[in-house]
């Protein structure tokens, strides 16, 4: 059986999981792209959270069969040295604590400015509940949102 | 995957907690909800210890013109900690090698010692950092199961709990439960005070605590109801129930007084400085005043602002005193927690930011825990097992503003990482009250379920 092919962070490449596998764990397990993180499997707490053609979406549901020749961005293709301006503003912050579902934040922040330049309250609420933070950095989140929104 | 266990007999052991010997009885049979809600309100008076006595209480709730009485209670919760539970181990003829997040490893290599039979020289632990913990991680059951399936694999291996398994083989966080009594002169004075408190399967009471020392007549009982739910540390233990319970109990005293919450306090305190009733009281009485006149200030509490409804909370715990006042933006069904106001006295403050960061997630932590979570069982079986079941709080839900401050000190620092988030649920309760004209006693506040207590 040939492979399925994905464009991951702008590179092809061909894996060799079965199709069914969920996005999450051939990045991780197969990619060894571990910036994208487990957290329930059941797309309920967004720390699996990567760009599918610029929209953010939970990897850990995501068969990877339904995916062939789109193109996926993860935690480590968002910028070439951790420099997209919602991670500056991530360290200008300090926003994480523990730091696990700050990759699937970041990814959802970054998808929402993509296409929202200046988000009200409710759109970045809207745009961000579905990502859990345990450590209850929603606080930062919002004021780093906000700051990389004037860039 | 679906595991069966098999039955417990019933048991007992005594261990050693911290310096403190104490029997645990773990009885056989599985457990629920509904049983759970009964044993805490139906609690044998024989089985209540007196803790702490001072001055003639009985006498004075005899003579009492009023008696203002409340219950307060919360459920089990999951610590939930974003990245499951999880090790890497591979066991060999001569070495083992153990790595991941633990807050215990010497326990660790302990226990994997005595489990696989080895040598503790042979084993090695590597930490990495950890995706929370909150108490979680205390428990290294994780790492000896990670180190036996690698050891009956004779390979390495990675061990990754699904959410489910985390959820539902969790130590919980015990279940709950306080009776608050106070006893008022005809001049609404307060002339005594009575908490008894207990839980499945340990007391929340720390009879020494505030407001022991500040009335005459004093009375701290706790009860126990043993049980076989596992349970453990969860982020400020015991304090993260009890401070809610006792901090909204003192609203309902002054407001009964007709004085305002935040001098009530302070003259309480002030009664403890001039003239303490009893000994051993566990707080420094000037600190205490110490937030709460900072609170008080940075919140502008004499100038409220119209439209927003405020509650006030203190505690002391983990060697940090921290006052909360909470803004609310009325709504009989969804109140918004427009602002949180902080005031931290921890001593000499090392860093700042994350001093803050920490006692902003703390106060997220508490708020969202005591309106959403709640873990219930079913013939031994947690009924939440995912995060569509157990709802944690979210994005939307959370504070918009907490500004924090922190008591300028030349003290020794203290803790930082639990004492923000109890007395948060007592400003919210009372800010809830104001909001709603409705008291909550009962946890999780918004979510209409029994729990018990």
């Amino acid at each position: 059986m040939a492979g399925i092919s994905l464009i991951i962070n702008g590179k092809s490449q061909v894996i060799s999981a079965d199709p069914s596998t969920p996005l999450l764990w051939v990045l991780r397990d197969e990619l060894g792209l571990v910036g994208t993180k487990f957290g329930c499997g059941i797309a309920s707490c967004g720390a699996c959270t990567v760009h599918v053609e610029g929209v953010a979406t939970r990897s850990c549901i995501l068969p990877v069969a339904s995916l062939a020749g789109k193109n996926i961005t993860t935690i480590e293709g968002l910028s070439e040295n951790g420099d997209h301006p919602v991670q500056v503003a991530w360290l200008e912050n300090d926003v994480p604590q523990c730091g696990y579902c700050q990759s699937g934040q970041i990814m959802s922040a970054a998808a929402l400015l993509a296409q929202n330049v200046s988000p009200s309250d409710e759109d970045i609420d809207n745009a961000m509940m579905g990502n859990i933070c345990r450590c209850g950095t929603y606080v930062r989140i919002k004021s780093a949102i906000k700051q990389a929104a004037k860039k | 995957m679906k595991p069966e266990w098999q039955p417990i007999e019933s048991s007992s052991r005594n261990v050693n907690l911290f310096g403190r010997n104490i029997d645990i009885v773990t009885p056989a049979g599985l457990e629920d909800t509904t049983g759970h809600y009964v044993s805490l309100q139906k609690v044998n008076p024989k089985d209540v210890k007196v803790v702490r006595k001072d001055g003639n209480p009985d006498e004075a709730f005899k003579n009492a013109a009023f008696i203002l009485e409340r219950t307060y209670s919360c459920p089990f919760l999951a610590h939930s900690t974003m990245e499951p539970m999880n090790f890497f181990a591979n066991v060999q003829k001569d070495k083992v090698s153990l790595t991941g997040p633990i807050q215990t490893p010497e326990f660790l290599e302990k226990a994997v010692a005595a489990r696989l039979n080895v040598p503790l020289e042979n084993i090695e632990v590597n930490l990495t950092r950890m995706g929370g913990g909150f108490g979680r991680r205390l428990y290294g059951h994780f790492g000896v199961e990670a180190a036996v399936i690698s050891q009956r694999m004779n390979a390495p291996i990675k061990l990754i709990y699904t959410r489910e398994d985390d959820m539902t083989c969790g130590v919980y966080r015990p279940a709950y439960s306080a009776v608050y009594k106070a006893a008022f002169d005809k001049n609404k004075q307060l002339i005594g005070f009575h908490v008894t408190a207990g839980g499945i399967p340990e007391s929340p009471l720390s009879a020494n605590r505030f407001p022991a020392g500040c009335v005459d007549n004093y009375l701290a009982e706790e009860w126990t109801v043993p049980s076989n739910i596992s349970v453990g540390a969860f982020r400020a233990p015991r304090s993260n129930f009890i401070a809610g319970a006792e901090q909204s109990f003192l609203d309902e005293v002054a407001e009964y007084m007709q004085v305002d919450p935040i001098d009530m306090r302070i003259s309480l305190f002030e009664r403890s400085k001039s003239k303490p009733v009893g000994e051993k009281n566990d707080y420094d009485a000037d600190r205490y005043i110490g937030v709460l006149k900072l609170v008080k200030e940075k919140s502008g509490w004499d100038k409220p602002v119209s439209g927003l409804a405020r509650g006030v909370a203190a505690y002391f715990c983990h060697d940090s005193y921290v006052a909360h006042v909470i803004d609310l933006i009325p709504d009989k069904t969804n109140p918004i927690v427009k602002k949180v106001t902080t005031a931290v006295d921890c001593g000499i403050v090392i860093n700042p930011d994350a001093a803050t960061n920490l006692s902003q997630g703390a106060v997220v932590d508490a708020l969202g825990h005591s309106m959403y979570s709640a873990v219930t069982f079913e013939k031994g079986v947690p009924q939440q097992s995912n995060f569509d079941g157990y709802r944690l709080i979210r994005h939307n839900e959370a504070p918009k503003e907490i500004e924090v401050h922190f008591v300028a000190s030349t003290v020794s620092p203290t803790g930082m990482g639990e004492p923000s988030g109890p007395p948060a649920i007592g400003a919210y309760a009372n800010a809830l009250y104001k909001a709603t004209g409705k008291r909550f006693y009962h946890q999780p506040f918004l979510v209409d379920q029994k729990v018990p207590g």
